[in-house]
């Protein structure tokens, strides 16, 4: 009798894959794949090098699902950071080498044929709402330096050089902006809830 | 320490800085914890990029490695010699009788999984009509909420002589840095071609990136400028072969004011 694995949880998900389930890695795929894709493509600006980084962070997971603890925090949280780690390295390795920013951007029109199910596509959306809305309220000090960061790769140096700020200025307004911006998704979050 | 941890999680640090946090997160519980804390914000800044889908291919080739790299867990399958001691205590009456049951079994579990097979197609037809139905949704709420979305600034593009009935509209998210480009009535595109958008500062032109369009002429882009849409005079959609060109080589078709 084959198991259902759509009602799993994320966390027994990965528990199945340390074990050895290819199928409990599909799902997982289905689930985070257009999210990692995402953000690589966002970071590097390169369909190439986002889908190389995309196979990686799932072939990492497939080796390395049984150092994950749930305990330690959710499954989410850990695979996205892995993730992010990978693409803003390979920026990074890319701006040593001299390499000149792609032509290709990403587009929007790509006809998927697989993927993950109505009800999640919503959720998602319904995510990335909250989370741009809230982005769009931090105070534009620290909104610039977690843009700058998390979704232009840039170090706090290059930060503190770019806005011509002290270092110790940058971390503070990142350490305020995560803070502000946890406050935000959890008032959005409740308000979203309320209102179904 | 401590006010490592937030560029720490942003991605922020350097290799060489890197390398003392994780240090000290294995070794400081109190500092592990807000770490933790942190990443779980930062990594919901993931969820806050517009959605664009790997190549469907892409699944497969993540699987197929997986299948190429073993595991060391153990499979989990019935012990082998339960079959065959049942088979072994069976006396001469008991066995035809279990032999015949085994093959009606068998014809049966062929016809179910002919059965099964015929039924997973079509709801893999039906799966993928509703997944394109959801994705043209998911496109169209996607532009109502840069429409609708706070501190967005708008620009229109015009068709030119080649294409004077086309148009399109940006809609520039300045905190985010980033833009949605949606075009209508446009030429289609013949095989091995695509639009390649222009951002125009001070006669240097710079790639927006490509987009294709649909059978009725509209299509959608995401745009991610190198520098703030305030530093662009004007942007342009040419024609340009399929990954785009280093600078425009082929008709212009859409022309605006930045």
């Amino acid at each position: 009798m084959p198991v259902d694995y759509t009602p799993l949880l994320d966390e027994e998900l990965a528990a199945r894959i340390a074990q050895g389930d290819r199928e409990a890695l599909g799902l997982v795929y289905d689930r985070y794949a257009r999210v990692v894709f995402s953000i690589s493509l966002r970071l590097l600006n390169d369909r190439t090098v986002a889908e190389e980084i995309t196979q990686e962070v799932f072939v990492n997971l497939w080796l390395r699902a049984g150092t994950y603890h749930a305990e330690k925090g959710k499954f989410s949280t850990w695979l996205l950071s892995i993730a992010h780690n990978r693409a803003v390295d390979h920026l990074r390795r890319m701006r040593r080498e001299g390499k000149s920013v792609p032509l290709e951007g990403p587009e929007m029109d790509h006809a998927a044929t697989d993927g993950p199910d109505p009800a999640q596509e919503s959720a998602l959306l319904a995510d990335r709402q909250v989370v741009q809305r809230s982005v769009d309220q931090l105070p534009p000090q620290q909104r610039e330096v977690l843009v700058l960061a998390y979704y232009r790769g840039l170090t706090q140096v290059e930060i503190a050089n770019q806005l011509g700020a002290p270092l110790g200025t940058i971390k503070t307004r990142m350490r305020l902006g995560l803070l502000k911006l946890r406050d935000m998704l959890r008032n959005l979050n409740r308000e979203e809830s309320d209102s179904r | 320490m401590g006010d490592l941890l937030a560029p720490y999680v942003l991605g922020a640090l350097d290799t060489l800085d890197r390398k003392p946090v994780e240090d000290h997160l294995l070794a400081c519980a109190p500092c592990a914890q807000l770490a933790r804390e942190y990443q779980t914000i930062a990594s919901s800044l993931a969820f806050g990029v517009s959605l664009i889908d790997p190549p469907p291919a892409l699944k497969e080739q993540v699987l197929a490695r997986a299948a190429a790299l073993p595991q060391s867990a153990p499979p989990r399958t019935p012990s082998p010699g339960r079959w065959q001691r049942m088979w072994d205590g069976m006396n001469a009456v008991m066995r035809p009788r279990a032999a015949a049951v085994a093959v009606a079994g068998a014809v049966g579990i062929v016809a179910l999984a002919v059965w099964v097979a015929v039924l997973q197609s079509e709801i893999a037809s039906q799966r993928a009509a509703t997944q394109a139905l959801a994705r043209t949704l998911e496109q169209q709420q996607q532009t109502l909420a840069w429409a609708t979305g706070p501190a967005v600034l708008r620009y229109t593009m015009s068709g030119t002589e080649s294409a004077p009935s086309a148009w399109a509209t940006m809609l520039y998210r300045p905190t985010m840095e980033e833009a949605i480009l949606v075009a209508g009535d446009m030429p289609l595109l013949p095989a091995g071609k695509v639009y390649q958008l222009w951002l125009v500062r001070d006669g240097q032109r710079t790639s927006g990136g490509t987009f294709t369009v649909d059978a009725s002429g509209r299509g959608q882009a995401l745009v991610h400028p190198p520098l703030p849409i305030k530093e662009y005079q004007s942007m342009g959609v040419t024609v340009e072969p399929t990954g785009g060109s280093p600078g425009p080589t082929g008709a212009r078709v859409l022309r605006g004011s930045l």
